[in-house]
């Protein structure tokens, strides 16, 4: 053993008594206090931040609420006209990225309605003054577009013979309908995620339309063997918004 | 297995936990010879024999739960979501956790400087560590490990009791020219290092709060988020760690303003710049460790990860290991002179040297695409430099060795309890048994469903 002391007078100490000759000097004990008095202090600083900011931070990114989605929207497009034959099938092919169909810095293409609509009304035109009304058909023709093309809400064909416009519709963006939504979530960037995928509306929209020319027979004016139809494509942008409820 | 960009992390437990457990297992065998040493000395050699083996074990379930994830969580942190949480590997590790924190919570009660000074005092620390492991293990698992940092509470024990054996020695040296009080004062703040090292490094961003920053982006990626108790007492401890951080720093800058520069000096300096770098690095990558509380939680930075493994996990699992080991060998706390003991010892730092080396050339690798002829060629002249060197190394170790309990003496003489070997082996047997139950209620917590 070394230097080990058997005297009875050291065989059990206590602990303030034997931590003792660790204050003995009085230099170190000064830096003792100070460091002391440093790490209060350090620690009163750190925790009050923790608390007031960067807890109340995490809190908040944990704790769910509710937000409301409103959607700013906005309106692009195009049209376009030309004169089927009778009996002429035709697909019209619409470029997403033409500038007129681009929606607005910012925003993302929602859905797309499409309008096919004849030039007569109710049968009657100058040319062909008792020309029935054509039978049209119009279809959007499911291609690489991205968009939502299993959507239960879309229309994506629609036919007519009684010079009605031919309402088609297809939605692009994942659960987009328009309408306001109130979601939960924990803050504002996480609540409208969803709402900033990119890549969405992009490709060709392509319009297929039919045409069966009616005509009443015989007759003197009897020579209706076309139709003028007209295509409006119009895309739905939108901008989400979140606020908390 | 992990997320690619993760691939690094963690990479260092599998080998971390053999050279624990077997350097703990080595260092017990030699702590038992050396039955000549002063009391104190032997149960601090027993505590560092059974932190290593704790550490081990729990380095070994993070091994397993690493092989079986499939999914990280965005941090770095241990935690792994719902697959592996509530499962028999995570209590594992977080029990083994406890033992080490109990092990590191009772050693600088009697080493260096023995603040318990009874004839009983193995018994008591052993009864203590009964106590706590029962107390500490389930309450931990109960609660989720929502209280991590509460239950860390007797881990920090060594900073307020080691700092001020650190600046009284230092002080009796430098002032009152005490010229053995170097050996305690080198003594504490390697056990300092040893202990804390792995996080001393980030004593700048602690200190000056940034690390807030870290615990606000650990609340929402955490499974079981910590509670507001627990990270507030996390806070006031890195405080506490920043500061004794500061005291060792300027203290062996002053020493080696004084009288030349020592190892400490180096050791000291780089984990000053260190800290230093990481303050930067944090700054650098704030938008992204931050996005969890601003916006949504990102994947930290492959090249902060990269760095946070080469400097952290280094220090952890490599770190640890080396200067527990130094201290014991070092300070003379084991019997490395006779017989097998000679042996057993020139094994351990042959395989200290060996596993650091290769260890590190590993993860060289895979941070570095270095070709692996090179890093084959590398280790290779390691080997060869070790094995000629290993008779000087060991030599240098043995007979530069320090003993603690003479220095101390010197000002303050310790007691000289002859304590039997039956009670170290009581306290031995407790320790054995921490292990069994953190073991035991790990499996049977599971098997309980208690989470469910």
């Amino acid at each position: 053993m070394v230097d080990g002391i058997e005297s009875g007078d050291y065989l059990e100490r206590g602990v303030r008594e034997s931590s003792a000759e660790l204050f003995a000097l009085r230099e170190a004990n000064l830096s003792m206090i100070f460091l002391a008095i440093f790490t209060i202090i350090a620690s009163a600083v750190n925790i009050h931040d923790w608390l007031n900011v960067e807890y109340q931070k995490g809190l908040d990114a944990i704790t769910q609420k509710s937000w409301v989605i409103e959607f700013n929207q906005t309106l692009t497009g195009t049209e376009f006209t030309d004169v089927w034959q009778d009996e002429e099938s035709r697909i019209v092919e619409f470029y997403m990225d033409d500038t007129e169909m681009v929606p607005l810095e910012g925003y993302t293409v929602g859905m797309v309605n499409v309008t096919v609509s004849p030039d007569t009304v109710d049968g009657f035109s100058v040319a062909d003054p008792i020309a029935q009304c054509d039978a049209i058909s119009a279809s959007v023709i499911v291609n690489d577009m991205t968009a939502q093309w299993e959507s239960e809400n879309n229309i994506l064909s629609g036919q007519d013979s009684s010079c009605e416009d031919i309402q088609l519709s297809l939605m692009v963006y994942p659960s987009y309908f328009g309408g306001n939504l109130t979601v939960p979530g924990v803050n504002e960037f996480q609540v409208l995620q969803p709402w900033r995928n990119l890549g969405w509306g992009e490709g060709v929209l392509e319009i297929k339309v039919d045409l069966d020319v009616n005509t009443a027979e015989p007759g003197p004016f009897a020579a209706d063997d076309d139709e003028e139809i007209t295509i409006t494509v119009e895309v739905i942008g939108f901008l989400a918004n979140a606020f908390p409820v | 297995m992990v997320e690619e960009s993760f691939e690094s992390l963690n990479s260092l437990t599998p080998i971390a936990s053999f050279v624990h457990i077997c350097l703990g297992i080595m260092a017990l065998f030699l702590v038992t010879r050396a039955k000549e040493r002063m009391w104190n000395e032997r149960l601090a050699g027993y505590i560092i024999s059974w932190i290593l083996i704790f550490l081990g074990l729990q380095y070994l379930f993070v091994s397993l739960i690493e092989y079986r994830v499939v999914t990280r969580a965005t941090g770095v942190y241990n935690n792994y979501g719902g697959e592996i949480f509530y499962t028999f590997l995570t209590y594992g590790q977080r029990s083994f956790e406890c033992g080490y924190t109990i092990g590191l919570g009772i050693l600088p009660l009697i080493y260096p400087f023995p603040i318990i000074q009874r004839k009983s005092v193995v018994r008591i620390l052993g009864i203590i560590v009964l106590l706590l492991g029962m107390v500490m293990i389930p309450f931990d698992i109960f609660t989720e490990f929502a209280y991590r940092n509460v239950r860390n509470i007797p881990s920090y024990l060594g900073y307020v009791i080691w700092t001020p054996i650190y600046l009284r020695f230092l002080f009796g040296e430098m002032i009152y020219g005490e010229t053995k009080s170097r050996n305690v004062s080198s003594v504490t703040a390697m056990l300092l290092l040893a202990a804390y090292g792995k996080f001393y490094m980030f004593w700048l961003m602690c200190l000056s709060g940034l690390c807030n920053v870290f615990k606000g982006r650990f609340m929402v990626e955490d499974f079981v988020e910590q509670t507001k108790i627990s990270s507030t007492a996390e806070v006031a401890m890195e405080a506490l760690m920043a500061v004794t951080f500061l005291a060792i720093f300027l203290g062996e800058m002053w020493r080696a303003f004084r009288k030349g520069p020592s190892g400490l000096t180096y050791i000291t300096g780089v984990i000053f710049l260190l800290g230093i770098l990481w303050y930067l690095l944090t700054l650098v990558y704030m938008d992204n460790i931050t996005s969890c509380v601003e916006s949504a939680c990102e994947l930290l930075s492959v090249a902060w990860v990269n760095w946070y493994v080469v400097t952290f996990q280094i220090a952890l699992y490599l770190g640890v290991p080396l200067l527990f080991m130094f201290v014991m060998l070092n300070y003379d706390l084991v019997d490395t002179n006779t017989g097998s003991g000679s042996v057993i010892a020139r094994t351990t730092v042959l395989l200290l040297l060996l596993v650091t080396s290769s260890t590190i050339i590993e993860l060289v690798q895979l941070i570095l695409p270095v070709p692996e002829m090179i890093t084959s060629a590398v280790f290779a002249g390691a080997v060869v430099a070790f094995i000629g060197w290993e008779e000087k190394i060991m030599n240098q170790l043995i007979s530069k060795s320090k003993n603690i309990s003479e220095s101390i003496s010197e000002v303050s003489p310790i007691p000289d309890y002859k304590i039997s070997e039956g009670e170290f082996r009581f306290f031995s047997f407790s320790m054995l048994m921490l292990g069994f139950y953190a073991f035991v209620i790990s499996y049977l917590f599971e098997a309980m469903g208690i989470h469910q």
